[in-house]
């Protein structure tokens, strides 16, 4: 009964703290999905041709194996590292100013630890699926608003344009739908919630800056150990049989939420609560 | 009858001592106050009473449990410790609800009758973020005192108080004292902790270096 006054608490007060952030997200959803539409405008392809599928292989889609050549630079997949940065962003200082405010009342008054800690866990699970149902939402929105279709098909020129060779070769759409809803939000609750632990240890500045890190180092180094690799669709084995497996990547972000949220726990109830920048 | 009891506690944070070999015995009924320099331990004495630290050495115990292993946090407290926090986008009444609910041990009333005696209007839909300092400080007494605790600890409660308020104060805290709440105040100013309290630790660097007990007239060391 405490636990869930207490998620209620972190439910309302998180995300009225929260709600600009998350409108500000939605309005940059709209100008990605806006960035597809004028890229097959200028390609002199048709905007109509494009699906929800599209739009959402185009927002997760993350960058292909990146091979050392001094003849191609490495360029950063500004627009995939943007989508995950800001949800990092969105949920690195709510536990903390709770903390330092009315938290600390709160905190005494559930007069468990413990529960303090797992609801702000529940709160960032929450944070990161509304996250990503705004993603979803905005492609929806901008995909009716352009008349183009709701189906997940992917169109094939879509797919040779983010680098699948042999596009014959792609799973059925149904591997892909469930992936896409699955895979890149798992992947995200579950650094958020390793970003939430380190927090603990550093100032969340410093565990907002290794989130990055681990991405950045994901996006050069295509290693089944780097779990941002797993948060690129287009390097998982839906697309060829050198992608990573997609089922470690689920396997491998259940066991880092899980082992944060319990190292965490273990921490937050020993250690002292003092005023954190 | 409520009791705190404070077995030789030393605590160091960063190898910097904060408190050392503090051994205080204190029972219901009464209004302690802790006076010292900023930086002398005062908040620090007080954020280990109520559990948001540990003691690096030595226990602390709440009617007679040891606090961090039998309990996480004193079974009923309030607290007002450094400034008062509170959700800038609700009412001093809101916020009061709010924190109320977790316990769920008050009613609207009471939080009412609770905001009116230290001066705020419990109807006032203004936000918190508009409040003055001293209706904030006002307002983080409130909470302190809604649930009639058996524990109080006000960290400089009359900061940003006017004469009134003060005067407020004072008798808001004989009244707790009078129902048998164990109430511990800190300021840094000797007059003001004489007339509200019944005994004063004065610490400094940490350590409690006099022990005066104001009905008595007494000074111990």
């Amino acid at each position: 009964m405490m636990f869930i006054k207490l998620i209620r608490y972190d439910l309302r007060n998180g995300l009225l703290r929260c709600w600009k952030k998350f409108l500000i997200s939605f309005c940059m959803f709209t100008v990605f999905c806006f960035d597809l539409y004028l890229n097959w405008v200028n390609c002199r392809l048709n905007p109509a041709d494009l699906s929800l599928g599209d739009y959402t292989i185009f927002l997760f889609r993350g960058m292909r194996e990146y091979i050392p050549d001094s003849s191609q630079p490495f360029i950063f997949p500004i627009l995939w590292m943007l989508f995950y940065i800001l949800i990092f962003y969105i949920v690195l200082y709510y536990p903390f100013q709770d903390l330092n405010g009315f938290g600390k009342n709160i905190l005494v008054n559930s007069r468990k630890r413990s529960l303090w800690w797992l609801s702000k866990c529940v709160w960032i699970i929450f944070s990161v699926i509304t996250y990503f149902a705004l993603a979803w939402a905005a492609a929806i929105i901008f995909s009716l608003t352009t008349g183009t279709n709701l189906s997940l098909q992917i169109n094939k020129l879509q797919l040779m344009m983010l680098g699948v060779r042999d596009v014959e070769m792609v799973l059925p759409i149904k591997n892909f739908v469930g992936l896409a809803i699955i895979l890149p939000p798992l992947v995200a609750i579950s650094m958020c919630l390793m970003q939430l632990t380190i927090s603990l240890f550093v100032k969340p500045l410093y565990s907002f800056l290794f989130s990055i890190s681990v991405l950045l180092i994901s996006a050069y180094y295509k290693s089944e150990l780097l779990l941002g690799n797993y948060a690129m669709l287009i390097r998982l084995d839906i697309w060829s049989e050198n992608g990573l497996k997609s089922i470690n990547g689920i396997y491998f972000s259940i066991i880092l939420g899980l082992v944060s949220i319990v190292i965490g726990c273990i921490y937050f109830c020993r250690t002292d609560i003092m005023n954190k920048e | 009858m409520t009791s705190i009891k404070i077995d030789n506690v030393t605590k160091t944070i960063k190898n910097n001592t904060v408190l050392e070999n503090i051994n205080i015995t204190l029972k219901s009924g009464v209004i302690i106050g802790l006076r010292g320099e900023n930086g002398s331990g005062k908040t620090m004495l007080m954020r280990l009473i109520s559990g948001l630290i540990k003691p690096t050495k030595g226990k602390v115990y709440i009617n007679e449990k040891e606090l961090g292993k039998d309990i996480s946090f004193p079974e009923s407290i309030g607290l007002l410790i450094e400034n008062p926090a509170f959700l800038d986008d609700f009412s001093g009444f809101k916020n009061l609800q709010i924190l109320a609910s977790v316990k769920n041990c008050t009613t609207n009333e009471k939080i009412k009758n609770t905001i009116k005696a230290v001066g705020l209007d419990p109807e006032d839909k203004k936000k918190y973020k508009k409040y003055s300092l001293g209706m904030k400080q006002r307002l983080g007494i409130a909470a302190a005192l809604m649930e009639s605790p058996d524990i109080i600890l006000l960290d400089e409660p009359t900061n940003a108080l006017d004469s009134k308020g003060i005067e407020m104060v004072k008798n808001l805290l004989q009244k707790e004292k009078g129902r048998g709440a164990l109430i511990v105040i800190s300021c840094h100013d000797l007059s003001i902790l004489q007339s509200l309290s019944d005994e004063i630790y004065l610490i400094e660097n940490g350590k409690i270096v006099n022990h005066i007990n104001t009905e008595k007239g007494e000074d111990a060391v």
